[in-house]
């Protein structure tokens, strides 16, 4: 017997979680809808144009806040005694129980929130265009321009820290995820600033973390890009981030005590 | 079967709950794990399932480490735990979704438990209340027919017909090739069906003897009595009257 990994019993187990899991998943998509239309259908009533910049920006923003809540419920059993037995106990590998909800809150998760992202904008733009001079086209996420592949490495560096907290948290998964993910982004963010600060003895200005900075030198406005280098090495370094942690959250399951 | 050798645990290295405690049990027999409140029965049921690590030494059952929880320890073993958890599903539902996790399943067997202990089958689970659920749990476990099946405090909110019943389908469901254990504070649930009686009391084993060993123990000391009374017993070990 493979004690590791078995396809037959991963399909089990993935059927296992559906079944059991599907009533609170139903409910959180028609959350995911009803979140996706509120951002969307209030910016399109606040713009003049309802543009793909503007489409896009919404799809950024709810993925990067629905991702972190779906995922902090992924390990939902281990936040109840009776619970965690069940599943700790199920004659499943630890790895085929981590990749289950690697899955579902994954891969899944992002299929699923792009299709509704689709429908809701398409529906909200139906609305917008009857207003606007101007018919406003369905954005494409996959055009170059609005960088996709860099948002998909922060939405998995976000996911890894949210599946290790569902994990590592007992209760109120979603509360300490969301404080801790706040707290290490200000808290970059400022450590960031003050590195930089040093560095050029003087107030910069930082945009994005790893990003540009800005500065007055005199009468001098300094504007300093990363190189496209640092730039595509900054999401191999997040990724390998991420990947690290995913392993940590299996190593963390796998230890798991009741 | 089952080999606990040096095991020491604690929730906190400070406080150690068991120092280097050896037990071996073996197939064929119903072990009756009894002690007071906080002795440590449950600690040890889960250092023995693999959902607690011991700090030092370790369990196995089967020659398999507890620690691992790996598929080939899981599905030879079952947990019914005191507080138990079933899924939002119908009785059919739940046997279909996990009976497969284990291969000596017997599906007919669960049913006559359930129907012996007058389960509805076509319920949906969530419906039914807490000593129903119980009862369905005892029921799928005993028909996962694994090696060892380990119970913690099952006869609680069970009425006093299931308590019989329950009796009646573990004494059945006992063969060479299992080993039950069944943890109790209710020493009186266990009266003519375990054969051999651990009791646990401030973190060590105090008694370890089969009820024939006792029973001639008794004779022997002159007390006529051929039955055995569970209470008796308990009270005597834990006050050092062994």
């Amino acid at each position: 017997m493979n004690n590791t990994f078995n396809l037959s019993r991963f399909i089990k187990l993935f059927k296992r979680h559906s079944i059991a899991n599907y009533k609170p998943y139903l409910m959180l998509l028609l959350i995911l809808i009803g979140g996706l239309s509120i951002a969307l259908g209030y910016t399109s009533m606040n713009a003049n144009s309802f543009i793909s910049i503007e489409q896009y920006t919404m799809f950024q923003l709810c993925l990067f806040v629905s991702a972190p809540i779906f995922t902090a419920g992924i390990f939902a059993e281990l936040g109840s005694q009776s619970k965690s037995i069940s599943f700790l106990m199920l004659p499943a590998s630890n790895l085929e129980k981590w990749l289950v909800a690697w899955v579902y809150s994954f891969v899944i998760f992002l299929v699923v929130y792009i299709a509704c992202f689709y429908v809701v904008d398409a529906v909200v733009l139906q609305i917008a265009n009857a207003s606007l001079k101007q018919p406003q086209k369905l954005v494409n996420i996959f055009d170059p321009k609005h960088r996709l592949i860099s948002d998909l490495v922060i939405f998995s560096l976000l996911h890894a820290l949210s599946f290790f907290g569902a994990v590592f948290f007992r209760k109120h998964q979603i509360l300490k995820i969301g404080s801790l993910l706040l707290v290490l982004y200000f808290g970059m963010i400022y450590v960031n600033a003050a590195v930089l600060t040093a560095m050029f003895n003087t107030e910069v200005n930082v945009g994005q973390l790893f990003s540009s900075v800005s500065f007055i030198d005199g009468n001098d406005y300094y504007h300093i890009n990363e190189s496209p280098i640092i730039s595509s090495a900054s999401s191999y370094i997040f990724f390998i981030v991420a990947g690290l942690i995913w392993s940590a959250t299996y190593y963390r399951l796998k230890e798991k005590e009741v | 079967m089952i080999e606990i050798s040096n095991l020491t645990f604690g929730y906190s290295k400070n406080q150690l709950l068991f120092k280097d405690l050896n037990l071996r049990l073996s197939k064929g027999h119903i072990y009756g794990l009894l002690g007071k409140n906080g002795a440590g029965k449950s600690t040890l049921l889960r250092n023995i399932a693999g959902l607690l690590h011991p700090r030092e030494g370790h369990c196995k059952v089967n020659g398999l480490s507890a620690d691992s929880r790996t598929p080939a320890f899981l599905q030879e073993l079952f947990f019914i735990p005191e507080e138990l958890y079933l899924p939002d599903v119908t009785v059919s539902g739940f046997v279909k979704s996990t009976a497969h996790f284990y291969p000596k399943f017997d599906e007919a067997a669960f049913y006559k438990v359930l129907s012996d202990f007058d389960v509805p089958e076509i319920s949906k689970i969530k419906h039914l209340s807490y000593g129903q659920q119980k009862k369905i749990m005892i029921a799928f476990g005993l028909a996962t027919n694994t090696s060892l099946l380990i119970m913690d405090e099952p006869t609680n909110g069970l009425d006093i017909p299931s308590k019989v019943q329950f009796r009646k389908a573990i004494a059945a469901a006992l063969n060479e090739d299992r080993c039950i254990i069944i943890s109790t504070h209710q020493v009186r649930d266990l009266d003519s069906l375990i054969d051999v009686v651990l009791v646990l009391d401030q973190q060590e084993i105090v008694l370890y003897k089969s009820i024939d060993e006792l029973q001639e123990m008794a004779i022997s000391r002159g007390e006529a009595s051929a039955k055995l009374d569970m209470e008796v017993l308990f009270n005597s070990a834990i006050s050092g009257h062994k």
